[in-house]
């Protein structure tokens, strides 16, 4: 554990904008964040780990001095995390899990049934998009962004969503756009925002964003332009 | 929705949507390349309390200040007694004044006033306008005939409220009454206004002095005084005598 109240600080401080920072900061209070995960788990808890593992991140983004020591405040959000977990879950109470204990032998229901699914060509299609996905992180890396710049700067409002998806509509029916993105990373503001009628503040404000969806555009990633269906109102992408 | 997990961390994963929205979610043992539907996003804590705590507060100090603004600006300075003006006619009467020389209460210091006040409505009315009407129904109900003193006197508030309110009422009325009456204050010295004097009676004509008749001899009855001069006058005025015998009382 951190050896005095600075240098946590410090440290919090640091994670909310490093990703790896954020990572090594959660490995040494996981001892913690399992702590205050057992308070409130039911079962194995594995489930409740996650979500007390996602709150603890949480804090850290949201954490300021003003909010006194920081892991006070951590604990009161996986708290309430993990109590809003289990309102969502206590939907699902009365149905039966696959889970269960089918019978006296210990064998779970899912294990009972008769397997439909095509784990082989699932397991390809999972390391083919795997394989895509690693190709898209180089080629956003090579502008300097990465998947969690693209949350991070993800529009939250659905106005704003829209607008920045009139934009990329737009600008995937101009070729030259795309490789204009491609070649310098750079957005067209100007174009997008007067091919789109979208404001350009808008644009601007997204920009990381932007470029990203735009870079998916270009060749070499079809997994994901085939995942991103509804992009277009659910008229499909080819 | 489904949702392609791009990149996946100890605490989160980042997930790219159908409708093209990327998240931050629950890392619930997912691996790069999953497909997955029901997803527990990231929130960012926010500070609910403390923020509605602050809004509360500046929704009060708001309120305060609107109070404030209402009270010390609005209220007090119209529906407060700030001082009083005293009108002496005959009818004594005396008007209860804002600081901004509204009327807000009349009050009769004797019966005249009393009679005066009846059935007037000073609402609205500043103290000039008050003053004027008072003396408008005081000329009406005859209290106030022409030549008659009206005496005007501010009390309480500042000395600089005093002398306008005064001012004020004192102007109102001279320009109005000013030639029918004296308005003045208790510390003016009185000054009478020259009533147009009546036509002189004609002169009595001299009336022939009646020659006295001879009198019988003074009966002593009845007379009660003599001051013991014989200088023609009837000392005790009951028969027209004065004999002056020194023997009689008169």
């Amino acid at each position: 554990m951190v050896s005095t109240k600075q240098d946590l600080v410090g440290w919090v401080l640091a994670a909310k904008t490093d990703s790896d920072a954020a990572d090594a900061l959660i490995s040494q209070y996981m001892g913690f964040i399992r702590a205050e995960a057992r308070k409130l788990s039911f079962g194995d808890g594995e489930d409740e780990l996650s979500v007390a593992m996602l709150a603890f991140y949480e804090a850290v983004l949201g954490y300021e001095h003003t909010r006194g020591s920081f892991l006070s405040f951590a604990a009161r959000v996986i708290r309430s995390r993990l109590i809003d977990y289990h309102r969502g879950e206590s939907r699902h109470r009365g149905h039966g899990s696959l889970n269960e204990r089918a019978d006296e032998d210990g064998a779970e229901l899912l294990e009972l049934l008769p397997d439909t699914r095509d784990d082989i060509g699932e397991l390809d299609a999972r390391e083919a998009a795997q394989g895509e996905i690693e190709e898209y992180s180089r080629a956003l890396s090579a502008f300097g962004i990465t998947f969690s710049d693209i949350a991070d700067n993800c529009p939250k409002q659905e106005r704003t969503l829209r607008a920045c998806l009139d934009a990329l509509n737009y600008a995937r029916s101009r070729p030259e756009l795309l490789a204009a993105v491609e070649k310098s990373g750079k957005l067209p503001v100007a174009e997008l925002a007067a091919g789109a009628n979208v404001e350009r503040k808008t644009l601007e404000r997204h920009r990381k964003y932007l470029v990203a969806m735009l870079i998916a555009f270009t060749n070499g990633f079809e997994i994901i332009r085939g995942h991103l269906c509804r992009l277009d109102g659910g008229r499909g992408t080819k | 929705m489904t949702y392609l997990i791009l990149e996946s961390r100890a605490a989160y994963c980042v997930a790219l949507g159908e409708d093209g929205r990327c998240v931050k979610c629950a890392n619930m043992r997912y691996e790069v390349g999953d497909r997955v539907e029901n997803i527990i996003e990231l929130k960012i804590p926010e500070h609910r309390d403390s923020r509605r705590a602050l809004r509360v507060v500046s929704l009060c100090a708001g309120l305060a200040a609107c109070v404030c603004i209402a009270f010390f600006g609005w209220y007090r300075p119209n529906y407060a007694a700030y001082g009083t003006m005293r009108m002496s006619i005959n009818p004594d009467v005396e008007l209860t004044l804002s600081r901004t020389e509204r009327v807000l209460d009349a009050e009769a210091l004797n019966a005249d006033g009393a009679a005066l006040l009846d059935g007037m409505d000073f609402s609205g009315l500043d103290a000039a306008e008050a003053a004027e009407a008072l003396v408008e129904k005081s000329i009406a109900g005859g209290y106030l005939t022409e030549g008659g003193q009206v005496t005007v006197s501010v009390d309480g508030g500042s000395e600089e409220w005093r002398r306008e309110t005064e001012d004020g009422a004192l102007t109102a009325l001279e320009e109005r009454y000013g030639t029918f009456a004296v308005i003045r204050t208790p510390d003016d010295p009185v000054v009478t206004i020259p009533v147009p004097a009546p036509s002189p009676a004609p002169p009595p004509s001299p009336t022939p002095v009646p020659t006295p008749a001879a009198t019988p001899s003074p009966s002593y009855a009845g007379d009660d005084w003599d001051d013991g001069d014989d200088d023609g006058w009837d000392d005790d005025w009951d028969d027209n005598d004065d004999d002056d015998d020194g023997g009689w009382d008169d």
